[in-house]
């Protein structure tokens, strides 16, 4: 009868006395005395065909993988086995060749699929009961060095894969009073050198210290008070920034049954930041710059009209001197209204003033702009047609924009139609969105025209045909007034065909009005 | 699961035969390339017919670099395939690398064969001072680099040079075929093995009746390579057969047979 005892306390001056990986060489030889046998290995099982031996008594050298399956079936329903008499066959025999008797414990951890073998060449009288119970004693050991060692590897793995990332990490672990962070978040937080594990009181002083230091503390305030209210609260590009530098910060949670924490990530973006406020910042001076100008040139034009108004005072003109006047005057008007379009336009997307929204009755509206421009298609005998929709419609938008829009899409379909043709003007359901349609027969787009049709100061092939002026600034407007009004504008356009331009309204802004409100709204 | 699976073993011939014969493939082929020789023994002798880990489809699932790493785990699986199926005295034909991990297996465990046919094989690809191989380091270097760039291509450019006989392309293309079923990364690592492996050493061990049946004109294996192995080896006859290329079981199945023939009976 053997003392398990002795084992167990032999064992116990290991665990004190011996480090690193000497020290299931320590347990194998105590167990390989205990037991008097000749050999001990620990066997990892890599699949069904494969298992290396992680550690032997017999060899130091590495030792070629061999097929299990002897092992396998000598295992059976409970993990231990014994064999005596033991023949190895053809896979075993490097391991037992010259062993009579054998015994093994099979070891089965999520981790370690394998087994512990002794063998010993020739029988000895211990009970199968001793056996098994060094063994099962000698398993446990095998595990936890076997475990330990694999967290040290992979706390090595980690270590190396977070101090190569610039980005600083913090793991904030809740179920437990340290964190984990990397080399970057140690300088970030300004936290004990070389302490990747720190407290997590630590942490968070340290975490609040850096908010303390930020430019921006009340924008990230509003965002951390929705961090404190919700638990699962994920942010991705939240910025902080620094006097001397912005980092993006990510941070999400983390919850699994063996885990639950936060983790926090935060990217230095100061150049990207630097590099985009610089764009803002040169874009906003062209657009001051050419507000200046704009009004700068206007008042030369005025001087210019002031003369030629008060030219015919000077005494009588022949007819020849009164066609230039009426042309020079007509030519500074056109100055005039492009440097107003410059300087709208210039203010539409330099401002972020929103627009002042309410319900509009929209046949009355869309009628009162076409009336404008009877006269124009007289001139060019182009008949402007309207189609309204069954029921009067309430547009909830900015009236001032939607005629501004409307104005231009239908001088525009005026200007670029060839005389007698005709133009439409058409109020849609489609779905639950209207569509407010113009429609002409003029030249139709080109398809490399559409490309650029809503950009700024674009020239296109097609020309007015009644000498008619065009700033190229005309659709920008209409797209950026659209946009702002919660609208889309869509261009269908066929060559020499036509062409239509289509403002798309979602169901939100529309309503189909009764007649009291209808009345109350008219424009 | 089997090893009957692993290795896609096919028992065929005569099931009441007194004697086995154990065809094992080369590198890019599999067992299909002895088709045409172990119909012609199937009268007489029961016919094992496997695939070597990693040389199609079927086996590469069962590839992994930590066993396959010298040729010992290939014949490591040829005695796992024996064990099995319970086969003993059997008769091993092995063509190139396939004959080389038989003799390791025959070498192992020497009840289990009673004879070794080997098809152009060879225990070192890389001359070495007085031994002549047939490689140079720098070709293998560039063999391997240029599998790794674009396997397909290279096999495209490897298969015919091979295969020769080029009045019957068929046999190129079917070459091809064989080697693009492999997966390029597992093609690659058993050819580093293959063309890697020195076993001069263990043939010298071999002590069961050999016979070496090479072809005339092989760009793999010269002629020298035949010598070395008859020489070095207790027990081995080496003959030649008239044929172009390293594949003469496929190309020249009738000399193969008639060469093996007499060697079966005596």
């Amino acid at each position: 009868m053997l003392d398990c005892r002795i084992l167990e306390r032999n064992f116990q001056r290991i665990a004190t006395d011996v480090i690193g990986p000497k020290r299931l060489e320590a347990y194998a030889a105590e167990v390989v005395a205990h037991l008097d046998a000749d050999y001990c290995y620990v066997v990892q099982e890599r699949d069904e065909w494969t298992a290396t031996v992680l550690f032997s008594t017999a060899s130091a050298e590495p030792m070629p993988a061999f097929n299990p399956v002897q092992l396998n079936e000598m295992t059976g329903e409970s993990p231990f086995f014994h064999q005596q008499p033991f023949v190895a066959r053809r896979a075993l025999k490097s391991l037992f060749g010259t062993c009579k008797q054998v015994s093994g414990f099979r070891l089965e951890h999520y981790t370690f699929k394998g087994w512990i073998l002794i063998g010993w060449k020739e029988p000895v009288e211990h009970t199968t009961f001793d056996i098994e119970n060094a063994l099962f004693r000698f398993g446990d050991k095998v595990l936890i060095n076997y475990l330990s060692l694999q967290r040290i590897a992979l706390e090595q793995q980690y270590r190396f894969l977070f101090s190569v990332v610039p980005q600083a990490i913090v793991l904030i672990n809740e179920l437990d009073d340290v964190g984990w962070v990397n080399q970057a978040a140690i300088e970030l937080l300004n936290l004990e050198p070389d302490e990747l594990r720190p407290p997590a009181a630590a942490l968070s002083a340290g975490m609040l210290a850096l908010r303390n230091r930020t430019l921006n503390k009340e924008a990230i305030q509003e965002t951390a008070a929705q961090l404190l209210s919700n638990p699962n609260f994920m942010s991705k590009e939240w910025i902080w920034t620094f006097p001397e530098q912005v980092l993006s910060v990510l941070t999400r949670p983390i919850h699994s049954p063996y885990f639950k924490g936060r983790i926090w990530l935060f990217n230095d973006v100061s150049e990207l930041y630097t590099k985009t406020q610089q764009l803002t910042e040169a874009n906003r001076e062209i657009e001051n710059l050419i507000s200046v100008i704009a009004h700068d040139l206007k008042s030369p034009l005025a001087t210019l009209s002031f003369i030629f108004n008060f030219l015919p005072m000077h005494g009588p003109l022949n007819d020849e001197q009164t066609d230039n006047i009426e042309y020079g005057q007509k030519t500074i008007k056109r100055g005039l209204d492009l440097i107003d379009s410059i300087v709208y336009f210039n203010k539409l997307i330099s401002s972020n003033q929103p627009l002042t929204m309410y319900d509009v009755e929209l046949d009355d509206l869309v009628d009162v702009v076409v009336d404008g421009f009877v006269a124009q298609a007289y001139q060019k005998e182009i008949t402007i047609h309207r189609q309204r929709t069954d029921q009067p419609v309430l547009l909830h938008t900015d009236p001032e924009s939607l005629v501004r829009v409307l104005d231009n899409l239908i001088s525009n379909a005026l200007k670029f139609s060839p005389f007698g043709r005709q133009v439409y003007v058409e109020t849609e359901w489609r779905g639950p969105e209207l569509t407010i349609a113009i429609r002409d027969e003029g030249p139709g787009i080109s398809p490399d025209d559409r490309v650029k049709l809503f950009r700024r100061f674009q020239r296109l092939s097609a020309q007015p045909t009644n000498n008619e002026g065009s700033s190229g600034l005309g659709l920008s407007i209409v797209k950026s007034l659209t946009e702002k009004m919660g609208a889309s504008v869509e261009v269908d356009s066929t060559l020499n065909v036509g062409t239509v331009f289509r403002l798309v309204f979602p169901a939100e802004y529309v309503r189909i009005g009764d007649e009291e409100e209808v009345s109350n709204n008219r424009a | 699961m089997s090893v009957v699976k692993r290795n896609n073993v096919q028992v065929l011939g005569k099931p009441d035969a007194a004697e086995t014969l154990v065809f094992a493939h080369g590198f890019g082929t599999d067992q299909t390339a002895w088709q045409d020789v172990a119909e012609a023994f199937a009268d007489k002798y029961k016919i094992v017919l496997f695939d070597y880990v990693g040389a199609n489809e079927k086996t590469t699932p069962f590839f992994n670099t930590r066993k396959y790493k010298h040729l010992q785990a290939y014949a490591d699986d040829i005695l796992d395939v024996l064990e099995e199926l319970a086969l003993r005295q059997v008769i091993l034909i092995g063509h190139s690398v396939g004959g080389m991990t038989g003799a390791l297996a025959a070498i192992q465990e020497p009840s289990w064969f009673s004879k070794l046919i080997l098809v152009n094989a060879s225990p070192r690809y890389v001359n070495d001072s007085d031994y002549q191989g047939g490689f140079d380091q720098q070709t293998l270097d560039e063999l391997f680099a240029q599998m790794q760039r674009d396997f397909h291509a290279w096999a495209g450019g490897f298969a015919p040079r091979i295969m020769a006989n080029a009045d019957r392309p068929h046999l190129a293309n079917g070459f091809i075929q064989t080697i693009s079923a492999m997966r390029p990364d597992v093609a690659l690592a058993i050819a580093r093995v293959i063309f890697q492996s020195d076993h001069r050493a263990d043939i010298a061990q071999l002590q069961h009746p050999t016979l070496l049946i090479q072809g005339t004109h092989d760009l793999a294996v010269p002629h020298a390579v035949g010598h070395y192995m008859e020489n070095h080896m207790p027990n081995a006859w080496l003959t030649f057969i008239d044929a172009e290329g390293h594949l003469p079981h496929i190309s020249h199945a009738d000399k193969v047979v008639q060469a093996i023939r007499p060697f079966l009976l005596s």
